[in-house]
């Protein structure tokens, strides 16, 4: 399935933004030791969505005052601490691939990879140390911690057919929520904001990142090899039950049960094609609509103005996106 | 005195570990090792030497060192392993986390500084194939916030520092550059059989 084109989902001011902090990145990493720098700028330059800096530029922007050298270290940190997750997540799928690039454990070797991330990861908070007193510190460290452990926890659910949807979106909240969170509270301290901005934004980014999490667990069953980057199927293969498969497991007869236990390439392509079938995904994508729409209602009660502009126009471009 | 205060410090970090470790995910739990308590010794005694009185930052600090050599001795043995265990990953970025987590509450950047300084010189050993002792950076690091949080100054300590950086193997005889006094030979008799292992 091909991406919807979509409109320009944020103002001028912050695509111009992201540039500039696009650029800031690629010095920074280009700084690092040869030996991280060499196998780690490939990634980086490939760019990605960079949702999470957008975030804090986004919120950050409900002051005019903030500085730019703090914005960028705020959103640098945020993205090295999920650009740690992504390299190492690449690790345990064995991927070959990431958006056309070769990965770094594909290309230097597993060992190498794992202290790329290990690296990125710390020079997140060395970064922040450097001119914070916590207050962005914080919200990073917590978001970090959710994020190990929700992948731990992720661990002891694999292959479990009794899962539920409650304890799916208790995992997406920690795995991929709890990052989306962090960068738009960073932002909001940042910009000074009092703590109901700050609450608003929580919920605004907390369902906005599940939202997104169900539509990239959709887009594993719907989209294509071109398109992800790795095989159709593949949570199926890892064991992980997302989101479209537990509103298809509730069917009897399906053949989700043996393609988990045994994710041969007929079962799995079988378990798929159900997962299309059956309505699983419609449902999967009505619940990460009902997502968007309480994001939405959250930053309607922000003050008006660009970053409540620009909050809203992002939730739709999420919806458009992936449908 | 002197090293009945440095004793009750390490039960307390020996005590606050323990709780930490009852919250940690299960499997991390099952990966979790005894804490050797070398690095909280090497910050505690450094503290004292400037005659401060170890606080709860002291004690999180220590903490966070023990969390970060569980990462790093996991990081070790999966290493010397044949076959890539994802269990090890995973547990060695959530020790990461938890290292982290141990000292953002305290108001101390120049902490979080030093031990994500660590956590990256660390991995950059690794990088470049150097898997000397892997206490090494942390040892600096232990030093380092023990100077902090001491308020320590003096040609000692830039003798320490020169000795535990660069070209440091954790082996290095780096403990006589201690003042001489009842704190290095506290430190002599219960580091020496870590450093020659």
């Amino acid at each position: 399935m091909k991406l919807a084109a979509a409109r320009k989902p944020v103002s001028r001011e912050v695509r111009n933004r992201l540039k500039d902090f696009e650029n800031y990145l690629t010095a920074l990493v280009s700084r690092q030791p040869t030996a991280i720098s060499i196998p780690c700028l490939p990634a980086v330059k490939a760019g990605g969505k960079r949702l999470r800096p957008a975030l804090v530029i986004i919120a950050a922007g409900l002051s005019r005052l903030v500085d730019k050298n703090r914005l960028f270290k705020a959103c640098a940190a945020v993205e090295l601490v999920h650009l740690a997750s992504l390299v190492h997540d690449d690790i345990l799928d064995n991927a070959e691939t990431r958006r056309g690039m070769l990965t770094i454990n594909a290309n230097y070797g597993i060992d190498r990879a794992i202290c790329a991330g290990d690296f990125l990861f710390g020079l997140a908070f060395r970064l922040l140390s450097d001119s914070d007193d916590n207050t962005l510190s914080q919200p990073l460290a917590r978001a970090s911690l959710l994020l190990s452990a929700g992948e731990l926890q992720q661990r002891q659910t694999l292959r479990r057919l009794d899962q539920s949807v409650s304890g799916y979106l208790e995992r997406i909240s920690t795995k991929t929520a709890a990052l989306f969170v962090a960068s738009a509270v960073m932002g909001a301290r940042l910009a000074g904001a009092g703590k109901e901005v700050e609450s608003a934004l929580e919920t605004y980014s907390g369902n906005l990142g599940a939202a997104f999490q169900i539509y990239d667990d959709i887009l594993d069953f719907t989209s294509d090899e071109a398109t992800l980057g790795k095989p159709v199927g593949n949570d199926i293969r890892e064991g992980t039950v997302t989101l479209p498969m537990i509103f298809a497991l509730e069917y009897p007869d399906n053949p989700l049960a043996a393609a988990l236990s045994a994710p041969v390439h007929e079962a799995v392509a079988e378990a798929v094609a159900f997962v299309n079938a059956c309505g699983a995904i419609e449902r999967a994508k009505n619940m990460a609509a009902d997502l968007i729409a309480q994001a939405k209602h959250a930053a309607a009660a922000l003050p008006s103005g660009p970053t409540k502009q620009d909050l809203l126009s992002l939730g739709n471009y999420v919806i458009e996106r992936y449908n | 005195m002197v090293i009945a205060r440095l004793e009750s410090a390490l039960e307390r970090v020996q005590r606050d570990f323990d709780r930490s470790a009852a919250g940690l995910v299960p499997l991390a739990q099952s990966l979790l090792k005894r804490p050797s308590l070398f690095l909280s010794k090497i910050l505690m005694a450094t503290i004292l030497t400037g005659d401060r009185e170890p606080g709860q930052v002291a004690v999180s600090s220590c903490l966070a060192l023990e969390f970060l050599e569980q990462a790093l001795a996991l990081a070790a043995a999966h290493n010397e392993s044949v076959e890539f265990n994802e269990d090890c990953l995973l547990v060695t970025d959530y020790f990461y986390a938890q290292a982290i987590d141990q000292v953002i509450g305290l108001g101390k950047p120049e902490i979080i500084g030093v031990l994500a300084g660590a956590i990256m010189a660390a991995a950059q050993d690794r990088a470049i194939g150097d898997y000397a002792d892997f206490r090494k950076r942390l040892v600096g690091a232990a030093l380092e916030i023990g100077f902090f949080l001491g308020e320590i100054s003096g040609v000692w300590v830039s003798s320490l520092r020169e000795a535990t950086t660069s070209r440091f193997d954790g082996r290095e005889p780096w403990i006589g550059l201690f003042p001489a006094g009842s704190i290095r030979d506290y430190l002599q008799e219960a580091l020496t059989p870590v450093t020659q292992s």
